[in-house]
């Protein structure tokens, strides 16, 4: 199980996941430029996969990539955390998010 | 011949071009003089898929299909009647035209398919096009929309170009994610009669 939740602050912008379990993660993607976002590990560990090669995070890094790059997040502890902040704000659209897409979770 | 009855045709009637591209039906009466109708029908096309999440889990819907298209030609005198019904967008009902006094083979262009819905981890899938029948010159299928991901919604499927009009719409864009910035509706179908 995932549980994500929207952050905003002033104009900062991010979405908060929790993965309660080794394995569980974020499904492969690509960006934008308006959702680019870094990693900011809050807790726990995790491996952003890539096509051609994967990147560890522990507790304490903030990792910056080329969102338009294929990339997938799995936990590789229980109850990890990371935050992910917009590098260009909350994209204007968001804002007409219905309320059942702020926070929530999901298994994949 | 003279120059004007060669401008004009043998008959001296001056091609008229009859549009119909908003939602509706009627009865279409045939000018006075023409003698050949070229008749080209153009189904509605329907909303894009619906965008999923947000973030990294944003995916988005599939753009649907482009309608058919379908094009006849009859030999016809002034005052014989045709019904004609243009479809509207997302209605799911075709265009079509069909008999009055003139006896002709019903034409009818349908509607593309909707396109998918986007789910976590996956795009919608784009819909196929609309297909066309009855028509005795050409009986078109649409263009596919094409199938969303995760940095946005799929297009809709290309309209058909006509010969005399262009009254094709693209399907509709699905949305781009779970606020559906991007997705578009559909349009209204259209039918040409192109008299000579």
């Amino acid at each position: 199980m995932t549980q994500f939740q929207h952050y905003l602050s002033g104009k900062v912008f991010g979405i908060k996941y929790i993965f309660d379990l080794v394995g569980d993660g974020l499904p492969y993607h690509i960006h934008k430029s308006d959702t680019a976002h870094n990693v900011v590990m809050m807790r726990g560990s995790v491996k952003v996969v890539f096509d051609h090669h994967t990147v560890y995070l522990r507790e304490g890094d903030v990792f910056d990539f080329d969102g338009s790059l294929n990339h997938g997040i799995i936990a590789m502890e229980p109850d990890s955390c990371i935050l992910n902040l917009f590098l260009n704000g909350q994209p204007e659209e968001y804002k007409l998010l219905p309320e059942s897409e702020l926070s929530g979770e999901f298994t994949l | 011949m003279g120059i004007q009855q060669m401008l004009l045709g043998a008959g001296g009637f001056q091609p008229t071009l009859v549009i119909h591209n908003a939602a509706g039906s009627g009865t279409e009466i045939i000018p006075a003089g023409a003698s050949q109708v070229t008749m080209e029908v153009w189904g509605p096309t329907n909303p894009g898929g619906l965008g999923f999440g947000s973030g990294c889990t944003a995916q988005g819907g599939g753009g649907s299909g482009a309608s058919g298209y379908s094009e006849s030609f009859y030999v016809c005198s002034g005052l014989q009647t045709l019904s004609w019904f243009v479809g509207g967008a997302g209605s799911g009902n075709p265009s079509t035209v069909s008999s009055g006094t003139l006896s002709i083979t019903t034409m009818t262009a349908n509607s593309g398919v909707i396109g998918g819905n986007a789910v976590l981890g996956s795009g919608g899938s784009g819909g196929p096009g609309g297909t066309a029948t009855g028509g005795n010159l050409v009986n078109t299928t649409g263009a596919s929309g094409s199938s969303g991901d995760s940095s946005g919604g799929g297009a809709g499927g290309n309209p058909t170009p006509g010969v005399n009009a262009s009254l094709g719409s693209i399907g509709g864009n699905g949305g781009r994610n779970g606020a559906q910035g991007g997705r578009t509706l559909g349009s209204d179908g259209g039918i040409a009669f192109f008299y000579k």
